[in-house]
């Protein structure tokens, strides 16, 4: 772990939760794995105040703990997933908002500042909210617009409390937006999988693995191999599966990674049964209300994935067909439960099946795409009539227009001609657009030839592009077209000398010098010296460049978090500079009634702190999206 | 001395009329002549021959031949002082390769100065010149003075001078550009419904990069201005775009391939050469402007009613599928050098490829940034968010550190970026450091007095 993570992930957590909280999670960082006392003497913390910041710290999934079986020790350990996901906070309020509406995003948002929440405890809240409402009238909720929420990623969360869930009209609306977003899995039931150390667990699984499988103990490489295999099944289980069991219990089928708009059931150990739990006779919701929920953000990883897609291809192919690909995207997302599988066996057998290649069809698309985005003219972005004459046949393309002919020639009610008739243009529509997509170079989707799945993305494949598209845009902004063109030419050929890259390139040798050194220094490419003879001589050794995906994006990893880190603590020195009044607004009696309490002065020093916040917190959301990119999407770096 | 007698003359004339001079005779071919029948006649007419620098003897494969030079040449050859000559021989061996000094210098052993004065010689006297050679671009060559260099010393076909042509190769690029993208992209005129009712669209001036940080809330998911709405950027012809690009249907079979952007560029007549004008030279030059960005590899359908007309139809590029991003790993893997060999190879298994999609190209989309007033500049790249931060484009990033020299605290990078640092706010601290904070000038009223007045302090300091 790096030093730069380490260094942002203390400033996220003291930018939200302020000093005490970063203390401890400081500590913990430097520590690693550390036990109570060692704690308390290394911060110097009171242990009864120590153990109500640990709590605070493990309810947000800042810190992970173990109790070991044997000696009852507990050790703690920073949870940098989750610290990381501070930053994400307000994109997931955004992504959940957009996608499930306002309400949605209200709930998200509740969820995500308590960590972890009892159903019932929201709808609870949501109950007193509504009943102070009534009683203090109307006034608050028209001179306190819930605009002002959410402005950075990590805006300060007592103001999102503060008017929790205005968008949201009964409590039947509420139950229904909670059922929602746990079929779509954004919220996630907590599990005791997500708040141990991943050494525990995984030590946990190797123990009862080779307890039952292996009584005898291991013998050779092949067996080494099998249980690590069921170990990460096991641990999966763990994860995915909906009985928080010990191993024992139901057997891994629910675990399977693959889940189409499967409820996640609920604990087994709080319910007898789920119907037993109804509140009101008249609800229409199933909801398990002892749920204790949290926010899954694998599925926001998942999201933010389509939404990068969606800009790549809208670079390349323009808007129309990169909103049919965003549409595409969304109807194969409930096939993918996250972006990849870290417990997945990598390098068996099983790797070629297990791919993810989701697929759809075309009349998917097109019902999601009426849904999603109605005002959309598909006639926009195409053209029509001049080649579609002799467009061959083996694509499939006119098979399925006549089996639409012969359905349109079976005798119908005049009236639904017509509409029939728009249908099945509107359909011929969306297969262009997806062809032009199909059709690009990145291969954005392809065509499978099967009825029932018509279009498959191979995921896999674009992660790749997606990073490679995420470092060329660096290398351009930095170094020029010039640099990028070398890179490719790198990343193509392999290892070549300077003569070789200017003969590919058509480019002269002087001109691409100064920029192969400047992009080794920065990191982008490598040189590699290999003597002809053994004298070793400088001038008589061939000079290779070449360009290590793998390292490069290692090392724009770390200086992107090196660059969030500068962003959190440029605005920390900021805000300095403007103590007094943003203290003063912060103050109980002038929140909400900043009009009439400041001066204008006042007024425009706030406006001014405001703006300055919120320009580095969005630049530090974009450079998130970079390191989704490079970390997130796929999660082979430093391994290949 | 200096000439041959009439029948050695006689020989030689015969032989340069039969061959170019350089040519090797070998004794057959020379009583093949007819001139004379016996063989001892004939060597003594080739050892005048070769006196008089007619003729050079050597051996191959264990026979004797001679090789012919040209009449002006051996006239001055034959002035020559010893050294000269043996310098001349040396380049004259090297042929079209040229040889370097130092080599010369190896193989003759001469004294650097002798060799110096016997290069200058021959220089004046129009025997050699020297020779740049991309190989090796600092080492000084020669060559005879009728020769062209090799292709391999002059680089290839965008070298002259032993230099990358840069020129010639922004040229051809552009108008391979320039022929490609007229078939790249369908132009999708709006309908005149369409014009009038705009509401749906955002057009595409209002939206400026500081607006997109702005809306803070919105700017982070809602799609990047990719410019849609933006017309078409290559054009044939001059007239006004009047619409957007989109793009062809599928099955269109109209991206360019090798061969017809070849036809295309002969036709048009700008250019002439015919190094540059061969399928090689553009696959060279269209491999680059992939790897450019500025285009890409398109499979076009395997088009039946064309594949008579299209003699040939090869997926020839030698940039690996992995990049143009083809998933059908089959069509370019191969790597294909200039080599003629493997053009007769390519011919024999060409009649096989034809059934397999063809390699066409098309421009890549340009990434268009809105302008002022409703205009449309193109970009390269709109960068990563890192990019965008100024810790993206600092120079001392490096050596940033909390609390250090250069620290993110005291950084104006983010100054300026924060937009903190106005032209007013420099000058206050300027004038305030240079006074000391003795006798403070406000800087707005600061004229010409102010400065003096500066000055002044400054001096008494």
């Amino acid at each position: 772990m790096s030093q730069y993570e380490s260094e942002l992930l203390i400033l996220l957590v003291e930018d939200l939760y302020g000093d005490l909280c970063s203390t401890v999670f400081k500590a913990l960082i430097h520590l690693h794995r550390t036990t109570l006392p060692v704690l308390a003497q290394y911060t110097g913390l009171q242990t009864r105040r120590l153990k109500a910041t640990l709590c605070v710290l493990i309810q947000n999934h800042l810190v992970v703990f173990n109790t070991s079986r044997d000696e009852g020790i507990t050790f703690y350990e920073a949870d940098r997933k989750g610290a990381y996901d501070i930053v994400r906070f307000g994109k997931s309020v955004k992504i959940c908002e957009e996608r499930f509406g306002r309400g949605a995003g209200q709930v998200i948002a509740h969820v995500l500042s308590l960590g972890h929440v009892p159903i019932a405890e929201i709808i609870q809240k949501y109950n007193a909210e509504m009943s102070q409402k009534s009683k203090r009238g109307k006034k608050r909720l028209r001179t306190n617009p819930p605009a002002t929420n959410g402005a950075g990623a990590t805006a300060d969360h007592t103001e999102i409390t503060s008017s929790t869930f205005s968008a949201i009209e009964s409590q039947k609306h509420l139950r229904a937006i909670v059922r929602q977003l746990l079929d779509e899995q954004m919220l996630l039931p907590e599990r005791q999988y997500f708040f141990k150390p991943s050494y525990d667990v995984h030590e946990e699984a190797e123990a009862i693995v080779k307890k039952e499988e292996f009584p005898k103990g291991l013998k050779g490489t092949k067996d080494k191999a099998r249980l690590l295999q069921q170990v990460n099944e096991l641990k999966r289980k763990w994860r995915d599966d909906d009985d928080d069991g010990d191993g024992t219990g139901r057997n891994g089928s629910a675990a399977k990674a693959i889940r189409k708009f499967k409820t996640p059931r609920i604990n087994g150990a709080f319910t007898n049964g789920v119907n037993g739990n109804h509140v009101n006779g008249d609800e229409d919701v199933e909801l398990n209300e002892e749920l204790v929920v949290r926010l899954n953000h694998e599925r926001i990883s998942v999201a933010i994935r389509t939404e990068r897609l969606t800009n790549l291809a809208g670079r390349y192919l323009g808007e129309i067909p990169s909103k049919v690909y965003r549409v595409l995207l969304r109807s194969i997302e409930d096939q993918i439960p996250r972006c990849f599988d870290d417990l997945k066996d990598n390098g068996n057998e099983s790797d070629e099946e297990d791919e993810i290649r989701p697929t759809t069809s075309t009349t998917n698309v097109a019902s999601l795409l009426a849904e999603l985005y109605p005002k959309v003219n598909l006639k926009d972005g195409l053209v029509h009539g001049q080649l579609n004459g002799h467009s061959d046949g083996a694509d499939g393309h006119q098979d399925s227009d006549e089996e639409s002919d012969s359905d349109e020639d079976t005798v119908r009610p005049a009236g639904s001609r017509e509409a029939l008739r728009e249908n099945k243009e509107r359909l011929s529509d969306v297969r262009e657009h997806l062809w032009a997509l199909a059709d690009d170079p990145r291969g954005f989707i392809t065509w499978t030839n099967s009825p029932s799945r018509e279009w498959e993305v191979d995921l896999s494949r674009l992660n790749q592009v997606l990073i490679q598209h995420e470092l060329e845009e660096t290398v351009t902004h930095s170094f020029g077209n010039m640099g990028t063109k070398v890179l490719r030419i790198l990343k193509d050929k392999g290892k070549l000398d300077e003569k070789q890259i200017s003969t590919f390139g058509l480019l002269r040798p002087k001109d691409i010098r100064p920029v192969l050194s400047a992009m080794q220094e920065t990191g982008f490419i490598d040189l590699q010296e290999v003597p002809k003879d053994l004298s070793r001589q400088t001038s008589k050794s061939l000079w290779f460049w070449y360009f290590d995906p793998v390292r490069t994006r290692q090392n724009m990893l770390q200086a992107t978090f090196k660059g969030m880190s500068r962003c959190l603590q440029r605005a920390k020195k900021q805000r300095l500079e403007f103590n007094l009044v943003v203290d003063k607004a912060d103050r109980l009696d002038i929140r909400g009634k900043e009009d009439a309490q400041l001066t204008r002065a006042e007024r425009e020093q706030l406006a001014k702190w405001k703006e300055i916040e919120e320009k580095l917190h969005v630049q530090l959301g974009r450079m998130d999206d970079t390191i989704a990119v490079l970390r997130d999407f796929d999660g082979a770096v430093g391994e290949n | 001395m200096g000439e041959p007698s009439a029948a050695a003359g006689a020989l030689y004339d015969a032989c340069m009329e039969a061959e170019e001079p350089g040519h090797y005779f070998y004794q057959d071919d020379l009583l093949g002549l007819g001139l004379t029948t016996n063989v001892e006649a004939l060597q003594k007419l080739c050892s005048e021959l070769t006196r008089t620098q007619r003729f050079r003897i050597y051996t191959s494969e264990g026979r004797p031949c001679w090789r012919s030079r040209g009449e002006r040449e051996a006239r001055k050859l034959v002035l020559l002082a010893d050294s000269d000559r043996m310098v001349y021989e040396c380049i004259e061996a090297a042929g079209r390769n040229g040889i370097w000094a130092k080599t010369i210098k190896s193989k003759t052993n001469l004294h650097q100065m002798a060799m110096n004065k016997a290069l200058k010689a021959l220089e004046n006297g129009s025997l050699i010149k020297e020779m740049k050679s991309a190989k090796t671009p600092m080492r000084k060559n020669y060559i005879l003075f009728d020769l062209e260099p090799s292709e391999e010393n002059t680089g290839g076909r965008f070298y002259t001078d032993g230099e990358m042509d840069v020129s010639l190769i922004d040229t051809m690029s552009q108008i391979l550009l320039y022929f490609v993208s007229a078939k790249s992209w369908a132009e999708k005129v709006p309908s005149p419904a369409e014009k009038a009712a705009p509401a749906v669209k955002k057009p595409p001036g209002k939206r400026t990069r500081n607006d997109v940080e702005a809306d803070s809330n919105s700017a982070d998911f809602e799609m990047e201005d990719t410019g849609h709405y933006v017309p078409v950027p290559f054009r044939k012809g001059n007239s006004r775009p009047t619409g957007f690009c989109v793009p062809h249907p599928h099955g269109y079979a109209g991206y360019p391939t090798i061969p017809e952007i070849l036809k295309a560029v002969r036709e048009s007549g700008v250019f002439t050469a015919d190094l540059v004008l061969s399928e090689e030279g553009i696959q060279q030059l269209l491999d680059a402007l992939v790897y450019d960005g500025q285009l890409e590899i398109m499979k076009i359908p395997a088009r039946t009613f064309a594949a008579g007309s299209m003699n040939t139809s090869r997926a020839g590029s030698s940039i690996s599928a992995d990049t143009a991003g083809l998933s059908n790993p089959g069509i370019s893997k191969r790597r294909r050098q200039a080599d003629p060999d493997e053009d007769l190879e390519e011919m024999a298994v060409k009649s096989v490829r034809r059934s397999r999609p063809t390699i066409g190209y098309r421009t890549t989309r340009p990434l268009l940034r809105p302008g002022p007033h409703g205009s449309a500049y193109r970009v390269d790249a709109l960068g990563s968010g890192y990019t965008e931060a100024p810790c993206g484009r600092c120079p001392v990033f490096e050596m940033c550190v909390s609390g250090g020299l250069v620290s993110p605290e005291t950084c104006v990078y983010f100054e300026k970026w924060l937009g903190l640092k106005d032209e007013d706010n420099e000058d206050e601290q300027r004038v305030a450091d240079g006074l000391g904070g003795e006798e403070w000038v406000p800087p707005r009223k600061k004229g010409k007095e102010g400065n003096k007045r500066a000055k002044i302090a400054i001096g008494y300091d």
